[in-house]
């Protein structure tokens, strides 16, 4: 009686958070098109194809591109996390729906702000230029803007808060973060997908509530009109920011460790290796942000040194010891390559590459010739587009497809996935080569000094537009699997 | 129409008597901005103790601070030096062996080698060897090379002294990095002008004090930079953390075996 009730509400759950999962992919399919056409679109504009187009609407596009792309990933790692999670543990469904109708507010705000109102400054939006526009964007568009920041975090705090709490539910803190395999125990057995979104969690309150007291300082500017030091604000950007877009990578690796073992048959466990791998990121997440502030000179020294330091050993532990268990998981097996798993492996790679180009532009001698150079979107986009998004885009491909019972048609993958390879490596390679030629970024139209900006954006529109037939066949496949199981 | 013709020959007068102030503080001080990073002559000097260098041999070894001065000076020249000795030891502490030399050299063509000794002995500086008392070598380059520094003299027979600005130049690889001007030299400059000389980075502090949340705290009079209450803003959100997770970790565990206890307590009274 009791193995039918316990089998009943596991049922009952796993109804819950499929719905859950499929509503969030929804919205995905819905806003990546968007967001990733506005990354052409500027593209285009860079490379001189629409010469009258306004620069102040290029950085309100730049601005909403970059926030939501980073918005949206993360929610979509955390969606495929929670479904993934909902084997070992038991998130709330309805803290869940509360963070989708906060994140859809939060990302109506900042539509508004940056369309209707125009706010460019950025998604990291540097102070004091929010509120100093030179009358490019109003104020009330900050405010949204910010606005709608705040709206975000206190849904997205709520809702890791509550995935640690199912955590720490069945797990206690010391066997979620695996100590006892650092101990030398195996008992018991912690499945990795805890320990990384353990970490992921616990990285994401930290970022969140660093933007917090961003969000504070700002709101003390408006109100006081006394102006906060922009050296904290910048601080405080760059850890939420950072961290951010770390966590998001480990959502990633998350669904790499819990979904490629199903295409190998291999199990992928737990062990002293992978512990210390992921509490040293834990630690050192909180400090490899400081390179995003080498050009600061008041910044102290010490956090400069520490900030290098903390950006290669990171890399280190979770990108080496995951991308090599991962390498030797498909070593010799009989792997089922379909769209879903060759996606969720090739992320992984590109997480390996964009790993190393960031790596390079760490190193502070570097960092003084190739800050805010075209390497620098270059390395991003590697680890974020060709990396994370592709793990994502991979797991919804393998969630619909598991619901859905459509198999997989292994020739159309295989085109798709050289598609989105050629043209996202080649895309990439424009970003790199236009880092090396010490191309800067951030601009609209590059003056004829730069033209080198020009051509190489020229050129990455032919790759563009492979990798958006890429991704559309891709949505063409994905959508029709998804759409079978509701 | 007679008030109105004296009023524009008012303030034409006005406008004229402005351009004729703008144009003596232009010359009266050097204006830092047009000799900067030029080079100086190399010339020859004969120092207190009689021995012939060039400035290229002190150059070449150390960076230095340059003042020109006249021995018979009954202005601003000792004032000057103490002011710039008082600074230099407030900087520098007791430090014997600076890592610059300043060096004092006279453009009057009647100073000796021993009057610029008695002016330096008068100073108590005469055991300092990072003091560089002296006079051209070569009169006739004295006045291309003030020139070239943006200083100027002028013998003025009623007094029988030279008129003159008082400046300390921050001269590194021959090349001019400062120029201070005026008779009192403040600790706060004359350490900008030292990291300079040296090729140290130079803080700046913000003339706006009403900043909140400062994460350091720079003291131009002591050069010493202290952490403010910015930085401790920054482990915030570390700490916040920490605390936050053992929270949810302590309760939910706790909540979680009182669940099971009764839950067991159900079976078993079942």
């Amino acid at each position: 009686m009791a193995e039918i009730a316990i089998k009943a509400e596991a049922v009952e759950i796993e109804a819950k958070v499929k719905k859950l999962t499929l509503v969030w992919t929804g919205l995905t399919f819905i806003l990546f098109p968007i967001l990733g056409l506005l990354g052409f679109l500027m593209r285009l504009v860079q490379g001189n194809v629409f010469p009258m187009f306004p620069p102040e609407w290029f950085y309100s596009i730049l601005t909403l591109h970059g926030v939501g792309m980073v918005g949206l990933w993360f929610v979509e790692g955390m969606i495929a996390v929670i479904y993934l999670l909902s084997k070992y543990v038991k998130p709330s469904a309805g803290v869940s729906w509360f963070s989708f109708t906060f994140t859809l507010i939060g990302v109506a705000l900042i539509i508004i702000s940056t369309i209707a109102g125009k706010f460019g400054a950025g998604w990291y939006f540097l102070y004091p230029l929010p509120y100093k526009s030179a009358e490019i964007w109003p104020n009330w568009a900050t405010d949204l803007y910010l606005i709608g920041l705040g709206v975000l975090g206190i849904a997205w705090t709520v809702w890791v808060i509550d995935v640690l709490r199912a955590i720490a539910k069945k797990y206690t803190l010391n066997q979620a973060l695996a100590w006892h395999y650092l101990a030398g125990k195996t008992e018991p057995e912690l499945p990795p997908i805890i320990l990384i979104v353990t970490v992921t969690c616990i990285g994401a309150i930290t970022g969140f509530l660093a933007a917090v007291a961003l969000l504070l300082l700002f709101l003390f500017d408006r109100v006081s009109g006394t102006p906060a030091d922009p050296l904290l604000m910048k601080n405080l950007v760059f850890y939420f920011g950072h961290v951010l877009v770390n966590i998001t990578m480990y959502l990633g690796v998350a669904i790499l460790y819990e979904t490629l073992p199903q295409y190998t048959q291999k199990p992928w466990k737990t062990n002293k290796l992978v512990a210390f791998a992921w509490n040293t990121v834990l630690f050192l997440v909180l400090f490899a942000y400081f390179h995003h502030l080498y050009m600061d000179f008041v910044q102290p020294k010490a956090f400069q040194i520490i900030g290098q330091f903390a950006s290669y050993f990171i890399s280190v532990p979770a990108a080496v010891v995951t991308i090599f268990s991962a390498l030797a998981m498909i070593y010799k097996t009989k792997v089922n390559w379909t769209l879903g798993s060759s996606l969720i492996f090739l992320g992984t790679m590109g997480w390996a590459v964009g790993g190393v180009a960031a790596v390079i532009d760490s190193s502070i001698a570097v960092n003084f010739r190739f800050h805010n150079t075209l390497w620098v979107p270059a390395h991003f986009h590697t680890y974020f587009l060709m990396g994370v998004v592709l793990m994502i885009l991979g797991f919804i491909y393998h969630f619909s497809q598991l619901h859905s019972n459509i198999p997989d048609n292994s020739k159309l993958a295989k085109f798709t996935v050289w598609l989105i390879l050629i043209g996202g490596y080649g895309f990439l390679s424009m970003f790199y080569t236009g880092g090396a030629l010490f191309v800067p970024r951030r601009y609209a139209l590059y003056p004829p000094a730069l033209s080198s900006g020009t051509t190489l954006a020229q050129i990455s529109i032919v790759f563009v537009s492979i990798l958006t037939i890429g991704f559309l066949l891709y949505l063409i496949q994905t959508i029709r699997r998804w759409a079978r199981s509701f | 129409m007679g008030k109105v013709i004296l009023t524009i020959i008012a303030l034409g007068h006005i406008a004229l008597a402005q351009n004729f102030i703008s144009q003596k503080s232009d010359t009266l001080f050097p204006v830092e901005s047009k000799y900067i990073y030029k080079s100086i002559d190399d010339v020859k000097i004969i120092t207190s103790d009689n021995n012939l260098t060039s400035l290229s041999n002190l150059w070449n070894k150390k960076p230095f601070l340059l003042t020109l001065i006249f021995s018979r000076c009954a202005g601003i020249c000792s004032p000057l030096i103490s002011s710039l000795k008082f600074s230099i030891e407030k900087i520098t502490g007791n430090e014997r062996e600076k890592n610059f030399y300043i060096v004092v050299l006279s453009f009057d063509t009647a100073d000796t080698p021993e009057d610029m000794d008695a002016f330096k002995k008068d100073l108590n500086l005469s055991e300092r060897n990072d003091w560089i008392f002296g006079i051209f070598a070569d009169k006739e380059k004295i006045k291309k090379f003030t020139d070239e520094l943006g200083f100027w003299f002028n013998w003025v027979d009623s007094i029988g002294q030279y008129d003159h600005p008082g400046i300390v130049v921050g001269i590194r690889d021959g090349k001019i990095v400062r120029i201070l001007v005026g008779g009192e030299i403040t600790v706060v400059k004359l350490r900008e002008v030292i990291d300079e000389i040296k090729g140290n980075f130079v803080p700046f502090y913000e003339i706006q004090k009403n900043v909140a949340f400062r994460c350091l705290n720079y003291d131009p009079e002591t050069g010493k930079i202290k952490i403010g209450i910015g930085t401790l803003i920054m482990f915030i959100p570390a700490f916040f953390t920490f605390f936050i997770t053992f929270t949810i970790f302590i309760f939910s565990g706790k909540i979680h075996k009182q669940n099971q206890k009764s839950k067991t307590k159900q079976v078993i009274q079942k």
